[in-house]
């Protein structure tokens, strides 16, 4: 049970800067997760809160007292890496140990917190078996377990789930929020994935080149994105972007009036997401379709709209469209967000 | 067809590796063939079997009773041993620094460390004289050790960094945040993950130390302090020399080297292989 705060913490390798300026504060108890695409800084972060990166400038918190001077041992985390990273020489109870034996901890004391940790990830029949004898999924078990026993103030994980197959990364993803749920652990989660930053989150933070874009809940960065960014990264499919014109305070696009929120005139974005569409005689998007996925219960359809335009509609699995076909398509403009020319939302609907 | 040509292949490639084998081996079976025999069975018939009148012990009597071999004998073990320890611990440390931190002159300190490669040790033997000299270490195995271990670092660092980089990072961070010291996460998580690579490394450096006459007759000539390979040398006289018992003493000097070989030789294997995996 900890507090994690970030003040003004900056990460630079030589003239490139990889963080810059971080603000943040993680409640007790939350579950935050990092995202971001590929080389965003938010490893880097991680890796500066655990102490195996140094800070440019800054200062990191737990609980109140300052640690970023502490080696990672003294800060009370522990963390859980994305190949595992398990001691192949030593086998499961072995690794589970490894960190209080060699911290001095007194025997049945170690013996007692490995089995409570084997006991809450199912590893009791595994014991034995050295990581090379274990499955993907079994293996981050070990690796959790290993976080576990040390009764760390925060957890941090580095893309615990990126190694591992598609079917077994939502199992885990699952068991990783009853951890969280049974342990009410302080924990950082970093991932690239944003289907597990929206189901594992309490709270989201987007970076982007080593800043922050927004910090939110879930719903929030779903339905009020702060940019065009997020708006992108948050859902799936992405989110459509289609040119549209702002004049005389109407956002119009097709002569359908989007928003009507005071705005310079000039040309706008409107983001509409593939789920908020829906086919629909008297809509405002008219095209062709040039691909149809169905896959069961729902379908994406792949527009060509008359005006060049290119954007996807998520549909249920009741439609049966063929490449080439006509399709006009509708929306609820209030669900629709505009953004200006530098990428900032104006208004929703 | 196919299969027929698949044949042809493999038919081809085992005749020259029995052929190279046979080659390899035909010096040492020699070797071992002689020993057994009389002085009048060497010369008269080199490549006869020690059978009925032919046979005689006399080498490896005279090698092991009436000499001092069992001396010269713990001696190149007491140098083989103590210098590889050192080239393995050295070596590896160097190179775990090397390819570990980043710090300023990295690239130059390794290569400095291995471009002791290029330059064939014994071009120094002059230098490297003085030098015993002035430390007072003449006809000690010291000195011995001291050369060997020189000698035996640029390639082991060579080889033991190019494996240690491929050692995940993600490891050695996790023994960080286990709160381990960089020498403990050295010696408890790195070593044992390239235990191939340190029997590699160990084969290639033991054999030259064990082979080696040159330095054993410049740096430690002294009675006490002769090697094998320099020990035989005493059955080698101005007028005679006593062939059954050089050969029984290099008979006798193959075995350590045989049991270290064959000790490291199935970890030997998978090093060299991971390395031609790897790429």
């Amino acid at each position: 049970m900890a507090t994690l705060a970030l003040k003004s913490v900056k990460k630079a390798f030589g003239d490139t800067t990889v963080i810059q300026n971080m603000e943040l504060s993680v409640e007790n108890g939350e579950l935050i997760v990092f995202v971001g695409p590929s080389g965003c800084g938010k490893s880097t972060l991680l890796r500066m809160i655990a102490g195996l990166e140094t800070l440019t400038a800054g200062e990191i918190h737990i609980d109140g007292e300052r640690i970023d001077h502490q080696p990672p041992s003294n800060r009370g985390i522990a963390m859980v890496f994305q190949s595992y990273a398990l001691y192949p020489h030593k086998n499961v109870r072995g690794n589970l140990g490894f960190s209080l034996k060699h911290a001095g901890v007194d025997k049945t004391e170690i013996d007692k917190r490995v089995n409570v940790a084997a006991d809450i990830l199912g590893l009791q029949d595994l014991m034995d078996r050295k990581p090379r004898e274990l499955s993907g999924g079994q293996r981050q078990r070990v690796a959790i377990g290993r976080a576990i026993v040390r009764e760390p103030k925060v957890f941090l994980f580095d893309e615990p789930l990126s190694n591992l197959d598609a079917a077994l990364r939502v199992h885990m993803r699952v068991e990783i929020l009853k951890l969280h749920q049974r342990l009410k652990n302080t924990m950082v989660y970093v991932t690239h994935d944003q289907v597990e930053a929206m189901t594992l989150a309490d709270r989201i933070v987007v970076f982007r080149h080593g800043a922050v874009e927004q910090v939110g809940t879930p719903l929030e960065l779903y339905r009020h994105p702060a940019n065009r960014f997020v708006a992108g990264f948050i859902g799936s499919p992405a989110m459509n972007f289609l040119k549209a014109h702002c004049g005389s305070g109407h956002v119009t696009f097709n002569e359908t009036v989007f928003c009507s929120r005071q705005h310079t005139d000039g040309d706008v974005t409107l983001g509409i997401r593939p789920e908020h569409l829906k086919v629909d005689v008297h809509g405002q998007l008219h095209g062709e379709v040039q691909v149809f996925e169905h896959l069961g219960g729902e379908a994406f359809v792949h527009l060509t709209l008359d005006d060049g335009q290119t954007l996807v509609a998520k549909l249920d699995g009741e439609h049966h469209l063929r490449p080439g076909e006509r399709c006009v398509l509708g929306i609820d403009p209030q669900k629709c967000h505009v953004f200006d020319s530098t990428g900032l939302r104006i208004c929703t609907g | 067809m196919r299969r027929t040509r698949d044949h042809l292949t493999s038919t081809a490639i085992h005749t020259v590796l029995i052929a190279w084998t046979l080659l390899a081996l035909f010096p040492l079976v020699l070797i071992l063939i002689n020993s057994l025999k009389t002085r009048k069975a060497i010369f008269g018939d080199a490549l006869g079997l020690p059978t009925g009148k032919a046979l005689s012990f006399k080498g490896y009597e005279s090698v092991l009773t009436n000499s001092d071999f069992p001396l010269f004998f713990s001696n190149s073990l007491t140098v083989t041993c103590v210098s590889l320890f050192f080239i393995l611990l050295f070596g590896a440390m160097a190179a775990h620094a090397v390819s570990e931190y980043e710090f300023k002159g990295n690239t130059l300190i390794s290569l400095y460390l291995i471009v002791g490669i290029m330059v064939p040790i014994r071009l120094g033997t002059v230098a490297l004289l003085n030098l015993i000299v002035k430390l007072g270490l003449t006809n000690t195995l010291t000195a011995l050790i001291l050369v060997y271990t020189a000698q035996g670092l640029p390639i082991a660092i060579f080889i033991f960094s190019e494996f240690l980089r491929s050692v995940s990072r993600e490891i050695k961070d996790s023994a960080r945040i286990d709160g381990l010291s960089e020498y403990r996460i050295f010696f408890e998580v790195v070593l044992p993950l390239v235990r191939p690579v340190i029997a590699t490394v160990a084969v290639f450096s033991m054999i030259p130390i064990w082979n080696d006459l040159w330095f054993p007759l410049i740096l430690s000539p002294g009675e006490e302090t002769r090697t094998v390979t320099l020990g035989v040398q005493q059955f080698i006289g101005q007028y005679t020399v006593k062939w059954g018992s050089v050969l029984a003493a290099l008979s006798v000097a193959i075995i350590p080297v045989l049991v270290m070989y064959i000790m490291f030789s199935r970890q030997l294997i998978r090093g060299i292989t991971t390395g031609a995996v790897k790429g």
